[in-house]
């Protein structure tokens, strides 16, 4: 996150002292990237230095390594603290979590509600909620306007056949 | 001469081309600030629109949104941190934070005003050196372009953020996802485990709207009750001192944008990548650390992918061989207007290089003027209530990621990049590295497989070739000296820090 | 003035065509299968606006581009057959089913028009030891190392390269690009030995001499770039088997499309064909215009799939038999 703390030079790295909530789970993962990458890359032609399988390979022996360091040092910190709340309230604050579902529902009606009413709905419903069930016509109207200019943009000039 | 004078000063005297000149910045600015319009997109929809004009109106109208739509990447990527541009994403690096602290309006009004000047630089280049440039660039064999991706991906030192092995980590899984697909050179298909979607691979485009757009507005959501930064609109334009303070620099980067632009199959993305890399590395002391709003970090970028403009043209006006995407577009234009564009061009229609000198000349005088006066109205949007402005980013970033090759699938990729970018920026990997990754991948990939083939598949010749090459030998040691000033013992003994 | 009158004509011929015919009632969409700036590209938006203005609408291309083309023809076959899909395709499905890449090809469209072809041509550099195309065949009999430019398995360099490889039994050091023009680029400078591309993208560089034709891969010369021999002329009798092949460029409606919007659209492609202005382009480009219709346009076809899959698949290129997908093998005719 970039948002926090004072004007620092970022290619001094100072490392976290403690370990943020799922951060173990998260080094896991990538490392499982990295070893699935490799193992799918196995299949490929290699049969000589030039082949097509020799990136995949090399990137996903890094993935490895990496992953597997950011594993070590994260098991090496400090437990989170007990105040910090569970992992899924770290991962998906009430907001993010009500966004994300949001942004899933849309990407599932885009195909069928078409572009012009899913976007609609998600901008109203969006701008609703994170005025906290204020300002509702507000919304209505500046959703109306945006999605006015944005297909008056790509529809019109750019010729984009909206979904 | 005096024959190429007067070809230079037709656009000058034409009301009509101007007009279609200033018109074309004016619709480039906008192209290139939302995401996923791009401007190969729009010149290429050009073709078909100005197919019954003359062709230097046509050529007007290509030039103006070409070098508007350079321009228009850097604003979004300062105000909303989603790059309009790949070329911008150096820029949004900087340009963002500036923004947070209310200084979208100094940091547009600076990018405007060094970009002038790198414009003019580009086409100075063009005018004075386009041959002995053009046929340098052919120098460039698969094993410097292979150079000049390494070179590009050291960059992840510069903008991994915090812990190296995150960075490193989150450059090579873009590496990876950038494998995705029907390999170019031979077809083998890579990770498509069967699906078509898969073959066609994955844009880098989509991934960038997804990392940096989505992912962003993820994160603010989980600060939704902050106030948007007031922007501080007095001093918009830079005064002389501190035009001065940065044109050393300027001069520098527009100068190796120029050199990138002009080498077959680079454009202003890795040109601005890799200035910015050097700039951060040459900086002694920036007034605000890089990475938090560094101006260096503004002008570097911003002047060497305006300086690939003028670049770009160099091969395509001398060879016919295109320098980046949007000329290679222009030269189809050419053959359809009926002109052969190759090395014919400069002898066959000489008035033709000459009016596209004079034409970026205006184009990029009227960017000026056309970016300062929109300075104000742009510098507001940041200062729209959170709420509002995060469901219409969006949007924004659907409709963009739809419009780049109408794919609802692109769609879906690029909202797993958002949630994808999200986790990472919780657990402290940067989402830049992993865009790095996803351009710079192919480049890496396809010219190590064809130095390889060059040399038998024979690992003797290939290693010597680094060696025996004069260019090659040049570019291996920059980069191995590179990596030798991120040392402890080279900074010590260049007394920094 | 010129565009005033173009453009009173589009809204004549807009009102005409409102009145007089059913298709087309809405914007046509295109589907061009490679990229922007690429010679498909070029020739479907020099010859769209022409046949645009004699249907009365505007047809609105785009590039879907991926898998050498089967994300479009995929796209385009999984649309409904109305007639307001159109397919911008080149040879490249040919091959689809001998590489496995997917099983829908030519066979699932009707051909509108094959607008143009692209006859291959060897280029060496300028200053390249290999003069003519004799010595270039000679040196890979000698057994030195040719580096040889070559792309992705069906485009084609590598099918024209197979094909030279096949016939003189030599073996060249092949060099995968990811298209002609880098590969043509990296021949200028002088980091490969020879390359055979389509001629659409090589025409100018011969014609500016910096680069070297050699030989072009047809039974005769042709027209834009007179100088350099045919490789029937060099070796006579060789090249038969093969000839005429080509990349070609084309407009296809999926099978079971309207016969009235198969009809508009042909009548309209065959006079953009036709137009001086095309016929300008085509010269200019280094193409050889067809206008290829009907029986003649699928007969065109399936020759050039019967040679480049069973060269594929001769070379080791493919993955399965032409013979599963029943198509013949070439022979002298």
């Amino acid at each position: 996150m970039r948002t926090e703390s004072a004007p620092q030079d970022l290619s001094v790295y100072v490392p976290e002292k403690v370990r943020r909530p799922g951060e173990i789970g998260f080094a896991v993962l990538g490392t499982l990237i990295g070893v699935l990458g490799y193992y799918f890359a196995m299949g490929m032609t290699s049969d000589s230095y030039s082949a097509p399988s020799v990136f995949p390979k090399i990137a996903s022996a890094v993935i490895t390594a990496c992953g597997a360091a950011s594993l070590a040092k994260a098991i090496k910190r400090a437990k989170p603290p007990a105040n910090s709340g569970t992992l899924f309230q770290f991962l998906l604050p009430g907001d993010v979590l009500f966004m994300l579902a949001m942004l899933v529902v849309y990407c599932l009606a885009l195909p069928k509600l078409h572009f012009i009413l899913s976007s609609y709905a998600f901008m109203v419903v969006g701008m609703v909620w994170l005025h906290r069930g204020k300002k509702i016509l507000q919304s209505l109207i500046i959703s109306a306007g945006t999605l006015a200019v944005l297909v008056a943009v790509f529809r019109y000039v750019f010729l984009v056949i909206l979904p | 001469m005096t024959q190429n004078l007067q070809y230079f000063l037709i656009p000058f005297m034409d009301w009509r081309i101007m007009l279609l000149l200033w018109g074309g910045v004016f619709a480039g600015i906008w192209v290139g600030a939302i995401p996923g319009l791009s401007g190969t997109m729009a010149v290429s929809l050009l073709i078909s629109f100005t197919f019954s004009w003359e062709i230097n109106d046509a050529l007007a109208v290509m030039c103006g949104t070409f070098v508007g739509a350079v321009y228009g990447g850097a604003i979004t990527a300062i105000l909303l941190n989603i790059p309009g541009a790949p070329a911008a994403i150096a820029t949004g690096m900087e340009g963002y934070p500036l923004a947070q602290k209310g200084e979208a309006g100094k940091a547009i009004g600076l990018c405007t005003t060094v970009s002038l000047f790198a414009g003019f630089v580009g086409v100075a280049a063009l005018a004075a050196a386009a041959p002995i440039i053009a046929r340098f660039a052919l120098k460039f064999s698969p094993r410097d372009f292979f150079l000049l991706a390494v070179m590009g991906i050291l960059l992840i030192g510069s903008i991994g953020g915090g812990d190296p092995i995150k960075g490193i980590m989150s450059g090579t899984v873009g590496i990876l996802i950038s494998m995705i697909g029907m390999d170019p050179s031979t077809g083998e298909l890579r990770y498509t485990f069967g699906s078509l979607n898969l073959m066609a691979g994955i844009s880098f485009v989509t991934a960038m709207i997804g990392l940096f757009g989505v992912s962003e507005a993820l994160t603010q959501f989980r600060t939704s009750g902050a106030k948007s930064p007031k922007q501080n609109l007095t001093k918009v334009i830079p005064d002389w001192p501190t035009f001065k303070k940065y044109l050393p620099l300027a001069v520098r980067s527009s100068l190796l944008g120029v050199f990138i632009g002009a080498l077959p199959g680079t454009g202003g993305d890795v040109a601005a990548l890799l200035a910015y890399d050097q700039a951060k590395r040459t900086t002694r002391n920036p007034e605000t650390p890089f990475g938090h709003g560094a101006y260096e970090g503004l002008v570097a970028p911003e002047t060497a992918n305006k300086g690939a403009i003028g670049g770009a043209f160099i091969p395509m006006l001398t060879l016919g061989i295109p320098g980046d995407a949007i000329t290679a577009i222009i030269i189809g234009a050419l053959f359809i207007h009926g002109l052969r564009p190759g090395p014919m061009l400069m002898i066959e229609t000489p008035h033709l290089f000459w009016m596209i000198v004079s034409m970026l000349i205006i184009a990029n005088v009227a960017l000026f003027v056309l970016g300062l006066l929109s300075v104000r109205p742009f510098a507001k949007i940041i200062e729209i209530p959170k709420s509002i402005i995060m469901p219409i980013i969006i949007i924004l970033s659907v409709i963009g990621t739809y419009a780049i090759q109408n794919s609802v699938v692109d769609v879906f990729y690029m909202t797993g990049f958002g949630v994808l970018g999200y986790f990472m920026r919780l657990y402290g990997y940067a989402t830049g590295p992993m865009v790095l990754g996803l351009i710079l991948g192919p480049m890496l990939d396809s010219n190590y497989r064809r130095t390889m083939q060059i040399a038998e598949d024979r690992l003797f010749p290939f290693v010597s070739g680094f060696f025996t090459s004069p260019l090659s030998f040049f570019l291996t040691a920059s980069i191995v000296f590179m990596l030798f000033s991120q040392t402890k013992l080279y900074r010590k003994w260049r007394g920094i820090e | 003035m010129k565009r005033v009158v173009v453009c009173l004509a589009v809204v004549s011929l807009l009102a005409a065509g409102a009145a007089s015919a059913a298709y087309p009632e809405k914007s046509p969409q295109g589907y061009v299968m490679w990229g922007a700036g690429g010679a498909l590209d070029n020739v479907s938006r020099a010859a769209t606006p022409l046949a645009s203005q004699h249907l009365g609408r505007t047809i609105v291309l785009q590039n879907r581009t991926g898998a050498t083309g089967a994300i479009a023809t995929t796209t385009v076959a999984n649309l409904p057959a109305d007639g307001y899909s159109i397919l911008f395709g080149a040879e490249n499905p040919n091959l689809y089913k001998v590489t496995g890449i997917s099983q829908i090809d030519y066979d699932q469209f009707d051909p509108v028009i094959i607008l143009m072809a692209n006859v291959g041509v060897v280029v060496a550099p300028k200053d390249s030891p290999c003069q003519t195309y004799q010595d270039l065949i000679q040196a890979a009999e000698g057994g030195k190392s040719i580096k040889m430019g070559s792309t992705g398995p069906g485009g084609l360099p590598y099918v024209a390269t197979n094909m030279i490889q096949k016939i003189h039994g030599v073996a060249f050091n092949l060099v995968q690009f990811d298209g002609e023009g880098p590969a043509l680029t990296a021949l200028m400078g002088g980091h490969i030995d020879a390359v055979a591309v389509g001629l659409l993208a090589a025409a100018n560089y011969i014609n500016g001499g910096s680069v070297k034709g050699l030989a072009v891969i047809s039974p005769e010369r042709i027209g834009g770039i007179g100088d350099v021999p045919s490789v029937k002329e060099i070796y006579p009798g060789k090249y038969d088997q093969y000839l005429p092949w080509g990349a070609f460029f084309g407009v296809f409606l999926k099978k079971g499309s309207p016969k009235e919007a198969h009809d508009a659209l042909q009548d309209a492609y065959l006079k953009a064909c036709n137009d001086p202005k095309f016929t300008e382009f085509a010269d200019t480009m280094g193409g050889v215009k067809l206008g290829l219709v009907g029986d003649a346009a699928r007969a065109y076809i399936e020759q050039n799939k019967a040679v480049s899959a069973w060269l594929l698949y001769d070379s080791g290129g493919a993955k399965f038999s032409p013979e599963e997908f029943n198509i013949p093998r070439p022979t002298v005719k």
